[in-house]
């Protein structure tokens, strides 16, 4: 994949922004509407924890990697605040009370709910790089 | 961004609507509990949230809807942070009730906002219309 698109000092206000640049990359190549929202949507859950999580509710830079071909739209974050692995986040169980899950829980839980598949790593320069992948059909 | 506009139509009783426009999330769902708590206030005491022409609602918009339907019971909400803690009281309210919300109802959500309200469990407990009429002629 090539280089994304940074987005530096971003903050909630930012949101509306990363959201149109993901809906933008990938509506030509997969043209279900409705997939591409679903991934729009797991994609904001992910820079949300990021900004909360990584950088601690301050501005930070996230550089956004969208690439769209063969049946997938495979949405890469990166960022540079400590180590956060939203996967280890556990799914809440939706039998028992909201109230019993861990804060923040329902953010994770969208963003497996809404894509196919979430990967994180630490890439070769220490940075967070969260990857959502979304399958679509012919 | 979030645009937000009143009407107020009478059924059984006089229902306020308060139509959104744009997109509900982390930069904006207070501005929802805000005008709710406005709302209430004022009189109001059926609300139904107009959502045909929002586009997007994320976990953190389900607090505004969330604390917007607690605010329309008659509860108070300290601080806008209090609404995750609403929305984890969220299956307490279920546990007690298995009746949906009678003073809050929303109306016409997109396919995507369906979603999330279905995945999240909201459809649930708050009515969804897709008819005005019928909408509000279902307060009492």
């Amino acid at each position: 994949m090539g280089p994304g698109r940074v987005f530096s000092d971003v903050s909630m206000r930012d949101l509306g922004l990363i959201r149109r640049f993901v809906l933008e990359s990938s509506i030509t190549g997969c043209g279900d509407r409705q997939i591409v929202d679903e991934l729009v949507l797991a994609v904001n859950e992910a820079v949300v924890n990021i900004l909360q999580h990584a950088y601690n509710n301050e501005p930070g830079k996230i550089e956004v990697i969208v690439a769209c071909g063969a049946g997938v739209i495979r949405v890469v974050l990166l960022d540079d605040g400590p180590l956060f692995d939203p996967t280890t986040v556990p799914n809440p169980d939706i039998t028992l009370p909201l109230a019993e899950r861990p804060f923040g829980g329902m953010g994770v839980y969208f963003m497996r709910e809404f894509c196919d598949e979430l990967r994180y790593r630490r890439d070769a320069g220490g940075r967070n790089e969260l990857t959502l992948l979304k399958r679509f059909g012919p | 961004m979030l645009i937000m506009s009143i009407d107020m139509e009478n059924g059984r009783v006089p229902v306020t609507v308060l139509r959104l426009e744009g997109e509900l999330d982390a930069s904006n769902y207070e501005q929802l509990i805000s005008r709710t708590e406005a709302l209430y206030e004022e009189g109001t005491r059926a609300l139904l949230l107009d959502l045909d022409k929002v586009d997007f609602v994320s976990s953190s918009g389900l607090i505004g809807l969330h604390s917007a339907a607690l605010i329309m019971r008659g509860e108070t909400l300290d601080d806008a942070e209090e609404g995750w803690a609403a929305f984890r009281a969220v299956s307490r309210d279920m546990i007690k009730s298995s009746s949906q919300e009678a003073h809050f109802k929303l109306l016409k959500p997109q396919p995507i906002v369906r979603k999330v309200l279905d995945t999240s469990g909201f459809s649930e407990f708050m009515p969804i219309f897709d008819d005005e009429q019928t909408a509000v002629a279902s307060f009492d």
